[in-house]
């Protein structure tokens, strides 16, 4: 036995090894969406409901769709295809992934009721699956004197969004003065890359208090009524 | 033969400690709590957490890694239409799998923990590295073609698979570690306090004369067999051997067989979902070229890793100035990487473990 392998240095290494365990790391994306919001209004000039679709790139369609029974005509049965939506839905809701969602005004975070018209679709020609869903607000808001935010990200950055599409974000008869405004996330710097794969992947992100770092990767979609 | 191997200057030592401290930090990889995505794709649980320089280059890496699986599926789909096009899907796999190495996983922790514990040869580090890497290109087609093209089970049930593959591979990690320990801390312990003078006992891998004390100055002397010192895919750049490690420098396939397995049997996520696209447009071969491709990357680059941490050992050794210290710096590092093996193992099993309860398709 060396000398210098004391326990207590034996310790700080178990001590080092296990410090980053605390920490999720996941890396880089596996899966690319291209993504499209609506923003739906009540009859009273309230948002009531967040409506997206979001169109998965064909490997990780392919890897959904595996083993789906088929149609006859090539395509995937109905009922195959509802259930994978229902199932996403709810592994969405866990409230680490929250939907990838988060919707602010005036400081503070509005929450979402049960989601509704959970939907697959399948591209034949495209090779792409897309999931549509919609997030009715528990109460619904008037954007009214002060921007409200939508914000859409994964924080483990397992998924890439793109909201690039001309008209992938909607207003959804809102009254006519409303106006929607998008913000890109910021171009991934290899320093915030690294950074992103450290949130707890547990961890509920409070949407008030979004930190800078995660603020960088957030797709954010402004919506103002005066 | 101490003259090949290096100057001695003080850039050469500046050079060595550098390389020390990569090993440092090979080692001290932390195992992470995965949770399981909402979409239910497989995803390797832990990851890597280096800071500076070396994070924003893992940062870089992870872009780049990105952006070469992101035309694969385009590869796939040309090579189905013109043969020639196979070299592009093989090129960008190969591209993927060495950036892939460079960013988070524990194979590479793993391999060259077991290397620097085991006083494995460069070139044997680097067979290991190879051998597992090919193991899990391997893993990933036979998982493949068995649970999707023949039995056709569904996306959720193969990520089950892998859950459970990867539970094994930690556990084999695991069980090396305490393999490890027993050999390099245990039992030497348990001689040293046995026996005043303590020589070099490893019982099962029989190191003996390569390590005896007082050859100077390395401490050890080269096998025959070791004349060449580097190995495939050994980038270290400087020209030194570490100790021949097993009698003549041949490895012991049934001993390092545990070290691949552990490495070997979970499969990488993005081998598994190129080789489902490949299935899905009726292409198998394609993705089964692709998953090996990426091994070959990746065995490649874990490679060069294990040679910079045998280097950083030997560095190490060399560097505390007598044969005797030198000796002793080399079993104490053996010693702490057979801890970090164990280490590591039990921290990844309990996060997969964890992860198996959390699986949010597990029930679909």
């Amino acid at each position: 036995m060396p000398r210098f392998l004391t326990p207590g240095r034996i310790a700080a290494l178990l001590l080092a090894l296990t410090m980053p365990a605390a920490e999720q790391a996941a890396a880089h994306p596996h899966m690319w969406i291209d993504a499209r919001a609506w923003l739906v209004f009540d009859g009273d000039g309230r948002l009531a409901a967040l409506r997206q679709a979001w169109r998965f790139d064909e490997m990780s369609s392919a890897y959904s769709l595996q083993g789906l029974p088929r149609s006859a005509d090539g395509g995937y049965a109905p009922k195959a295809l509802q259930s994978m939506a229902d199932d996403w839905v709810a592994a969405l809701g866990e409230p680490q992934s929250h939907y990838f969602t988060w919707l602010r005004y005036r400081g503070r975070s509005l929450e979402f009721g049960t989601p509704a018209h959970a939907s697959v679709q399948w591209d034949k020609t495209a090779a792409r699956v897309t999931l549509v869903f919609e997030l009715p607000l528990q109460t619904p808001v008037a954007p009214a004197g002060a921007e409200m935010q939508m914000e859409v990200f994964d924080p483990t950055y397992f998924v890439a969004y793109a909201f690039d599409a001309p008209g992938a974000i909607e207003l959804d008869g809102a009254p006519r003065a409303c106006r929607s405004d998008y913000r890109p996330p910021q171009p991934l710097d290899p320093a915030t890359a690294l950074r992103l794969a450290a949130i707890p992947a547990d961890a509920e992100i409070p949407p008030g208090e979004l930190s800078a770092l995660t603020q960088k990767l957030s797709h954010r979609i402004g919506v103002r009524c005066p | 033969m101490s003259a090949r191997c290096g100057p001695g200057a003080p850039s050469w030592r500046r050079q060595a400690s550098k390389c020390a401290w990569l090993a440092v930090m090979l080692l001290t990889t932390g195992a992470a709590l995965a949770q399981g995505h909402p979409f239910g794709q497989p995803e390797a649980s832990m990851g890597w957490q280096p800071g500076g320089w070396l994070g924003s280059l893992l940062g870089q890496v992870s872009i780049w890694q990105s952006h070469f699986y992101r035309q694969l599926t385009g590869a796939v789909r040309a090579w189905q239409q013109d043969g020639h096009a196979a070299w592009t899907l093989i090129g960008l796999s190969f591209a993927y799998g060495v950036f892939h190495a460079v960013g988070p996983g524990h194979g590479k922790a793993v391999i060259s923990a077991y290397v620097l514990a085991n006083r494995q040869t460069v070139r044997n580090g680097a067979v290991l590295a190879l051998l597992s890497a090919m193991m899990q290109g391997l893993v990933a087609i036979v998982l493949v073609g068995i649970a999707a093209w023949v039995l056709n089970l569904t996306g959720a049930a193969m990520n089950r698979a892998t859950l459970w593959l990867e539970i094994g591979s930690y556990a084999l990690v695991t069980l090396l570690g305490m393999w490890l320990a027993w050999t390099k801390v245990v039992r030497p312990l348990r001689s040293a306090r046995d026996t005043a003078v303590a020589p070099d006992r490893h019982g099962a891998h029989g190191h003996g004369a390569a390590q005896q004390p007082d050859s100077p100055p390395h401490g050890h002397r080269h096998g025959l067999l070791d004349g060449h010192p580097h190995g495939p895919g050994c980038g270290c750049g400087h020209a030194h051997v570490a100790p021949p490690a097993l009698a003549e420098g041949r490895l012991d396939l049934a001993k390092a067989a545990s070290a691949v397995m552990s490495v070997g049997l979970r499969p990488c996520s993005g081998a598994l979902i190129v080789l489902v696209f490949a299935l899905s447009q009726g292409f198998f071969a394609a993705g089964a070229a692709a998953a090996m491709a990426m091994g070959l990357g990746t065995g490649v680059t874990v490679a060069s890793l294990t040679c910079l941490a045998l280097a950083a050992r030997h560095a190490a050794g060399r560097l505390s100035g007598n044969a005797l210290r030198a000796a002793r710096i080399h079993r104490g590092l053996e010693g702490l990487a057979a801890l970090a093996v164990l280490a590591l193992g039990i921290l990844l099993l309990g996060g997969a473990w964890t992860t198996a309860g959390l699986w949010p398709l597990g029930g679909g």
